[in-house]
């Protein structure tokens, strides 16, 4: 028979093509959605070491502690901040509206969500600036 | 397992939307009530309130099991065969594990 | 009319072995569709494979990637794509057999037990009557299982044993609408990491599919159904 003969060809390309998730080439703001999710937890757990690392210095005693902090007052350390307060408020907002969809809620609505969660997002953050500088 | 998937999921949102909660109040108490984080002597004085001491653990909490179950699931969207997943998950537990552990010490030598 | 320039992908194992791009220039007519275009073009080179049947979108074999965008090149108007250089390549996430033809097999593959559950004996048969709920429902039976989704998916880009939008939402479908299938069965497969479970609402399937099935949205009918059964097994 035809089919038994059928011989699958090689697939050309790498099957696994991590490339696709961040890739930029999205076709609906979802998309957009998934990669900037994707990114800003993988950001933000790189960053829950970073600030691991920073709070162990507390158990080096009063100075090793203080003496770190006084860097964090620098202004590429606090715009550094400021990404981190971005990339936390859209993961966040962003992780309330995948759990919405996942409750069949608002599926419809899915990008208009999106454009909301930036919204808010950009608002925080810029609100988060003025307190800072 | 034939549930893990599910479970999977429900725990990372179960977690992800208490870590909302807990971070609005971890900044709140963090940058508005307290006085100053930025020296040592601020935060034990921060942390002598019970209340903080129990959402600050509570948060550490969720925010590890929330990122090792991120990064498993991760590493599963990369198509890993189920021994590997497996291994992977355990790895993950230990280190999330160790962390909180460690977490939970430093609060102990500090206060 | 206009000239527009076409990069079409090649590749043909003995014959072109590395992939490459061949570029055209075509006068191409306002009624055109990429389709129509490619047609053209194989009367020059009758090397150029692609794959095609109905030519009016119901059928789903044309699917390609068009100015990288996963669409039905029979119902794609050139001229409407607006860019001097439209470049075409076959489907992603799928093998690639030869030109713009992908093996079709490993998404049919992917149905599995859902098999093709909504294929109806007759319209006219009391038991062909669609339930009363069928109103509120996106009709499945429009899928055109052209794999355009499967094609969009990050998640089926990196993991083949995915099940992949187009098989979740058959699933969907059956559970929605039995028709003396097994719902609950249907469900419990789905219930997995390989299925509904794996999904990150990216919607990129929902996106690209040509007729308004929604996979995305069937995935998240599947799982908010299995949450509430879950809840009130439990409680």
């Amino acid at each position: 028979m035809l089919a038994e003969e059928y011989k699958r060809p090689e697939p050309l390309w790498p099957k696994k093509r991590l490339g696709e998730w961040f890739s930029i080439a999205k076709k609906g703001a979802g998309g957009w959605a998934f990669l900037l999710h994707r990114l800003t937890g993988i950001l933000l757990v790189l960053y829950l070491f970073l600030h691991f690392y920073v709070l162990s210095t507390l158990s080096r005693g009063a100075n090793a502690y203080d003496n770190l902090t006084v860097l964090m007052e620098s202004p590429f350390l606090l715009l550094l901040e400021l990404g981190l307060v971005a990339v936390i408020v859209y993961h966040g907002l962003n992780g309330i509206r995948l759990m919405l969809l996942t409750l069949n809620v608002g599926v419809k609505q899915q990008k208009e969500m999106f454009w909301v969660v930036m919204a808010i997002t950009i608002l925080t953050t810029i609100i988060a600036a003025l307190f800072m500088f | 397992m034939a549930q893990r998937g599910s479970l999977a999921w429900l725990w990372q949102a179960f977690t992800g939307l208490l870590l909302v909660i807990l971070l609005t109040l971890h900044m709140i108490a963090n940058h508005f009530m307290a006085n100053g984080l930025l020296t040592y002597e601020g935060i034990i004085q921060h942390l002598s309130n019970p209340v903080v001491l129990v959402l600050e653990i509570l948060f550490l909490t969720s925010v590890i099991f929330h990122a090792m179950s991120g990064i498993r699931a991760l590493i599963l969207d990369w198509g890993v065969s189920k021994s590997v997943d497996n291994t992977v998950t355990r790895v993950l537990v230990v280190i999330g594990v160790l962390m909180l552990a460690y977490g939970v010490w430093l609060f102990t030598v500090i206060l | 009319m206009a000239e527009i320039t076409f990069k079409i992908f090649r590749y043909k194992p003995g014959v072109i072995d590395s992939p490459r791009y061949d570029t055209f220039k075509v006068d191409v007519e306002d009624y055109m569709t990429v389709l129509d275009v490619l047609e053209k073009l194989r009367l020059d080179d009758p090397t150029l494979t692609y794959r095609h049947s109905c030519h009016h979108g119901s059928c789903g074999t044309c699917g390609m990637l068009v100015n990288g965008k996963e669409v039905l090149a029979c119902v794609t108007n050139v001229m409407e794509l607006g860019t001097p250089v439209v470049t075409v390549e076959p489907l992603k996430n799928a093998p690639l057999i030869s030109d713009l033809v992908v093996d079709m097999v490993p998404f049919f593959e992917k149905y599995g037990p859902v098999e093709m559950p909504l294929i109806r004996e007759s319209e006219y048969l009391p038991e062909g009557k669609p339930s009363e709920e069928v109103g509120t429902y996106t009709r499945l039976e429009s899928c055109l299982e052209c794999g355009l989704c499967l094609s969009a998916c990050p998640m089926v880009a990196t993991d083949p044993d995915y099940m992949g939008p187009a098989a979740l939402a058959a699933a969907a479908r059956v559970v929605q609408e039995p028709r003396g299938q097994d719902a609950p069965a249907i469900l419990k497969m789905v219930d997995n990491e390989q299925g509904c479970w794996r999904c990150h609402s990216a919607m990129e399937c929902s996106e690209v599919c040509p007729n308004d099935v929604d996979p995305g949205g069937m995935i998240m009918y599947l799982r908010q159904k299995l949450i509430s059964r879950k809840l009130k097994g439990h409680y």
